[in-house]
């Protein structure tokens, strides 16, 4: 049941992405999560509102697209979400927050979204991490990491 | 440089990451092959453990990708030359490599070992350790199409 969850999310949140990239890339608009701290579904909310950003954000995206043309958040992510409709295999959302500071010294949550897969050796974790100012929820787009390993 | 031998490696043997990385990035839901690869060989350029875990100790490269076009010389495991005995290697769907370009495109298919004394010594993110195996053993890690191997030898 979760699995199929997770596929059918994965799968609506594929298309979501992949449509929005029909737009030339530019600079992030201003975006506020729903709740003070932010839910899971806010972080996801979030990424989603953010997919624009460009992976020169942070040297950590370098080349982290599935593929040489990907050049803003919503596509490298979508490029994973895309292996992800096989439905006998493992899959799961991750959503993570800590609290911390941005590089200016404001209270900030830092957010962490994930998207694993898991098949044998098939074996990956990629996402984002981004900070979201504590005192009105305003997501910081030059705070975008791209996280994973492999 | 490292100077590697079948004695050093012998050592990571059945290691867990955490028994290697003291950066605590050691989450067995993150793929750590190129993670073993860097901490052995000692390479701490691009994106390390250091920098998305916890500052601890020498970073090492997590990412395969940015590890290929650091090798100065590349080709499919066929066309390795006899003289290079001990090198990187590896797989994953021919498609995903532009060898005369030496780029390695992030897909989810690939993984990284170290050849060495006839054997090559990886991580099994399965298995969750290191492990050895021959070179035959190595090509069956994934299915076809996505088994193609491929060498690379030491970056300085």
């Amino acid at each position: 049941m979760m699995r199929s969850l997770g596929l059918r999310w994965a799968v609506f949140c594929g298309f979501l992405l992949v449509s929005s990239c029909a737009r030339t890339p530019t600079s992030a608009s201003e975006f506020k999560v729903a709740h003070l701290p932010p839910t899971p579904k806010d972080l996801i909310e979030a990424v989603l509102a953010s997919n624009q950003i460009s992976l020169k954000v942070s040297s950590t995206c370098n080349n982290v697209g599935t593929e040489s043309t990907d050049k803003t958040i919503g596509r490298y992510l979508a490029g994973f979400l895309a292996e992800m409709q096989v439905p006998d295999k493992i899959n799961w959302v991750e959503t993570t927050r800590e609290t911390g500071t941005s590089t200016s010294g404001e209270q900030v949550w830092i957010c962490n979204l994930t998207l694993h897969h898991k098949d044998g050796d098939d074996l990956w974790s990629w996402g984002v991490r981004f900070k979201v100012r504590q005192s009105d929820g305003l997501v910081l787009p030059d705070s975008f990491e791209c996280t994973g390993a492999g | 440089m490292v100077n590697l031998n079948l004695q050093l490696l012998s050592g990571f043997l059945g290691n867990h990451i955490k028994d290697i990385c003291p950066n605590k990035y050691v989450s067995d839901s993150d793929n750590h092959c190129a993670h073993f690869v860097s901490h052995v060989m000692g390479y701490t350029f691009g994106v390390t453990c250091r920098l998305m875990g916890q500052a601890n100790g020498p970073g090492a490269n997590i990412r395969v990708q940015e590890v290929f076009p650091k090798c100065p010389q590349v080709g499919t495991w066929a066309a390795r030359p006899a003289s290079v005995t001990m090198c990187l290697v590896f797989i994953t769907n021919p498609s995903n490599v532009n060898l005369s370009q030496k780029v390695f495109q992030n897909v989810p298919r690939k993984h990284i070992g170290i050849y060495c004394a006839d054997l090559i010594w990886h991580y099994s993110n399965s298995q969750h350790q290191v492990v050895k195996q021959t070179p035959e053993q190595f090509s069956h890690h994934y299915p076809a199409p996505d088994n193609a191997m491929f060498y690379g030898t030491l970056p300085l």
